[in-house]
């Protein structure tokens, strides 16, 4: 069963926890394709909050095409256009990239040493050059 | 959705000194309101006002859409209660305690008694005087919901819990409230246990409901923000609650986040980085 | 399952069937009606005492939080009321001789309830109890006779107007909430055990008692506030005993306030009983016999849940280097106990020989066999006391239950002698045993309590 993490002080709603989690495993391939996510029952007990909370994460996704309700089977993750997905995926990473850009320009750290940094960490982590995709 | 609970303008004062004020409030059916307040602020009076626990010097307040003071006995058996103190018969046993509630009501779920009195270890044969406080409030609660009712009011309900107590409260209480016609208020200082289990946040201040919200728009609204400006560019932050500024820029508290103003300030390529809060803070922020 | 709350207390539920039996067994045993006023008394004793604890009882329903929300609570309220009065109309039937007087029963028992029970709810109603005491020596006084044929019939025919009234109040009853500040103060005091009954008064803030307590309180410590700074003033400071006193102190101790209204009052008694005729005297014999009894009560009772209130406290200042010396905390505690308790017995001593000068409802041989008997009963209960205060369990309640069954006994035992004539005690095999006993328990438990203290 997996255990979704949230942290109910947060200035994070908690639907939007669970949203942002959910959303993350989607794209990132944790959940398969017309996998079915346990029930808004199932996810409150075991974190012990509000179902509405839960079914609000789960509408949410359901409107964003991340999940559809099947009768009698409960949220099912969609099979998506590989492109779409891509683009997502993208969206999501820019989001990141955005935030680090923010928090370099903060530090005082120039754009040239951040992509030399990134360049540095791809050629380590990834184990490709730049361009090859 | 319908008005469970109608509150308007109910006003209360206490030995001269005014507690409540032409205090207006509605909560719908199937809410779980979580009522925040200072030590002081009128929380467990204002709860008593509504139930016509204590009396009021005036207002208009109806629940089940009946008038709080001439319930009907139908619509009192579906309230439930648990008071702040404790002023149950202190030489009755837990046993004749339960039996003697049971006689007034007309549904009552044994099965739910059982259930929750092996769960939560309570003995049965001890008197109310014999208790712990903590196992005091866990009778009081099983006297709440043995009934089946469809408005639970609780007062301060896990203040004499220990933190595995609480858990236990709060399963219950999610288990009730997976049903949409329960209407749950409590109110509490433990704010993690109302992030976890309220949809909508109330607090009490000054005599009135001061912000009654969703509770995650509330924390989607009061936010902190911190510009990075410069002085003469003459920034104003809407709905500020609190502010200050410095020499890198402005750091504030909003009570609402105006997307307008937003888009304002990305055009003019002023950055606004916004720091949500915890609920803790939020109502810091809200009652300072 | 509200007559179970309502009727709670099982000593008094078995005092009121004993009565009952003992009515019952005396009509059938009678020959004639020479005793029908004893009857009567009797079944009035025990049905009153009934509605009073009932009346007790109430407020720990009506006042409760859940009384406006539990469903059908005023009607189950009513209906166990009645089924309760019902009940107690039931011997009655057996016992009283004609319909007249049953009927009258009926009127005196209701009004006597709804006395009872207006008394719980707003103490004003308080003076009824009193003008029912007092009555008979304004009548007596103003030479007004009862004729009880009269009366009884007058009773009996106004059972429907009587009945009516209680029905409405009755309705007002089971949806009473008022007075809620006074009525809370009352639950918490009939809620306590009888050990406890002080602790609760104690517990009440200093705000919220009466004027009256408050100036009484205030005046007491007063005493004791100049006692401190005189002793801080000047280089001699305060002795052992002196420290202990101060520290088993209370609002509610029996101190100099105590004696001077206690001194005040009888002699405003005993200058009333010297002006009126002496044929009045014997109206205010059973005012005069409980004087003991009160003094008893708020004197000694009242010290023991003091003392027994602070053990803790007084084991904190036992170890303090002041009383490093061996013994000196016990046997300065002992000093004290014992002057306080002598003291307010030969006070009693005292008044009893006053009033018993001016009233003449015992002549002297019984009040040196009543002072006798207070000194058995002073010796005991300090030794029961001693033994209380020395172990670490709670036994309050057994020893509050020991020493009121203790003067009731040494009551009766003097309205005993009052109605025979006795010799000196002192000269009775009996008591000389009882006496030393007495002697030897207290011996017995000062020198336990001593060495409780030296084992620390």
């Amino acid at each position: 069963m997996e255990q979704f993490i949230i942290s109910p002080s947060s200035g994070i709603p908690i639907y939007k926890q669970l949203y942002s989690q959910i959303e993350r495993m989607v794209l990132n391939g944790y959940f398969s394709v017309d996998q079915r996510l346990p029930s808004v029952r199932q996810v409150a007990s075991d974190l012990h909050v509000n179902p509405m909370t839960v079914s609000k994460a789960y509408g949410l996704l359901e409107e964003r095409g991340y999940l559809k309700r099947l009768r009698g089977k409960g949220m099912v993750v969609t099979a998506r256009d590989n492109e779409v997905l891509q683009q997502e995926k993208l969206i999501m990473l820019d989001e990141m990239i955005k935030e680090l850009l923010a928090q370099a320009k903060h530090m005082g750290i120039s754009g040239d040493k951040v992509e030399q940094m990134i360049k540095h960490s791809i050629a380590n982590e990834l184990n490709e050059t730049v361009g090859k995709e | 959705m319908t008005c469970i609970v109608n509150v308007k303008g109910l006003t209360k004062s206490y030995k001269n000194q005014s507690v409540l004020k032409e205090l207006n409030w509605q909560v719908e059916q199937g809410d779980v309101v979580g009522l925040l307040g200072k030590n002081g602020a009128g929380k467990s009076t204002l709860l008593k006002s509504i139930l016509n626990i204590s009396d009021i010097d005036s207002g208009a307040i109806s629940i089940f859409g009946e008038p709080s003071n001439q319930l009907s006995s139908i619509s009192k058996a579906r309230i439930a209660y648990v008071p702040q103190e404790n002023d149950e018969i202190s030489w009755l046993s837990v046993k004749d305690l339960i039996n003697f509630r049971k006689q007034f009501y007309s549904t009552w779920s044994d099965e739910k008694v059982t259930e929750l009195v092996s769960s939560w270890e309570i003995d049965l044969a001890k008197k109310v005087a014999e208790l712990s406080p903590g196992q005091v409030q866990r009778v009081l609660i099983i006297l709440a919901l043995a009934p089946m009712p469809e408005l639970l009011v609780f007062d301060e309900p896990a203040a004499s819990l220990d933190p595995a107590g609480r858990r236990d409260f709060l399963k219950e209480i999610l288990n009730l409230v997976s049903d949409e016609n329960i209407t749950v208020i409590f109110s509490t200082h433990i704010t993690s246990d109302l992030e976890r289990i309220a949809n909508k946040v109330a607090i009490l201040d000054k005599g009135q409901i001061c912000y009654y919200n969703d509770l995650d728009v509330t924390k989607e609204s009061v936010v902190q923000l911190t510009v990075h400006c410069k002085k003469e560019q003459d920034i104003t932050i809407p709905y500020l609650l609190r502010g200050k500024h410095h020499s890198q820029g402005q750091y504030g508290v909003v009570s609402q986040l105006d997307q307008t103003w937003l888009t304002e300030m990305k055009e003019k390529n002023v950055e606004v980085t916004i720091n949500p809060m915890g609920l803790e803070d939020i109502f810091l922020e809200l009652t300072a | 399952m509200m007559n179970t709350i309502l009727l709670h207390g099982w000593l008094v539920k078995v005092f009121i069937v004993l009565l009952w039996v003992i009515a019952i067994a005396m009509r059938f045993t009678m020959q004639d009606d020479t005793r029908e006023g004893l009857l009567f008394s009797l079944i009035a004793i025990s049905n009153f005492l009934l509605y009073l604890m009932v009346a007790m009882r109430l407020p720990l329903l009506t006042h409760s939080n859940m009384a406006v929300l539990l469903p059908h609570f005023p009607q189950k309220l009513k209906q166990a009321l009645l089924v309760i009065f019902a009940i107690s109309l039931l011997p009655t039937l057996l016992v009283l001789p004609n319909v007249v007087t049953w009927l009258a029963f009926i009127s005196i028992s209701i009004l006597a309830t709804l006395v009872f029970v207006a008394m719980i709810y707003q103490p004003i109603y308080q003076i009824f109890l009193w003008l029912f005491i007092l009555m008979p020596l304004p009548m007596a006084l103003l030479d007004i006779s009862l004729d009880k044929e009269k009366l009884f019939t007058a009773l009996a025919w106004l059972l429907p107007l009587i009945s009516w009234l209680a029905y409405v109040l009755l309705n007002k009853l089971a949806h009473y909430r008022g007075n809620h500040h006074h009525v809370s103060k009352m639950i918490a005091i009939t809620n306590a055990s009888i050990g406890k009954t002080l602790a609760v008064q104690e517990s009440i803030p200093f705000a919220d008692r009466t004027k009256l307590a408050q100036w009484w309180a205030n005046s007491h410590y007063n005493h004791y506030r100049k006692l401190i700074c005189a002793a801080t003033n000047t280089s001699q400071g305060l002795s052992n005993r002196k420290l202990i006193e101060i520290s088993c102190q209370s609002a509610n101790s029996f101190g100099a306030n105590a004696y001077v209204i206690w001194s005040l009052g009888i002699t405003l008694l005993c200058l009333i009983g010297l002006v009126i005729d002496e044929s009045y005297h014997h109206f205010f014999t059973p005012m005069v016999t409980l004087i003991p009894a009160m003094i008893i009560g708020t004197g000694s009772i009242t010290l023991f849940q003091i003392i027994q209130g602070k053990k803790s406290y007084l084991a904190r200042l036992a170890i303090l280097p002041r009383f490093k010396q061996h013994n000196s905390f016990a046997r300065a505690f002992l000093y004290y106990v014992f002057s306080n308790q002598v003291l307010l017995y030969c006070f009693i001593a005292v008044l009893l020989a006053v009033t018993a000068k001016v009233f003449g409802h015992i002549n002297e041989a019984i009040y040196i066999n009543s002072v006798l008997i207070l000194l058995v009963h002073c010796f005991v209960s300090i030794s029961i006391m001693l033994f209380a205060w020395r172990t670490v369990d709670d036994y309050s309640n057994p020893i509050v239950w020991l020493m009121i069954i203790g003067f009731v006994g040494t009551m009766v035992l003097t309205i005993q002698m009052v109605k025979s004539t006795m010799e000196l005690l002192i000269f009775s095999g009996l008591f000389q045993v009882l006496l030393a006993s007495s002697v030897l328990l207290i011996m017995f438990s000062s020198f336990r309590y001593l060495n409780y203290y030296s084992n620390k």
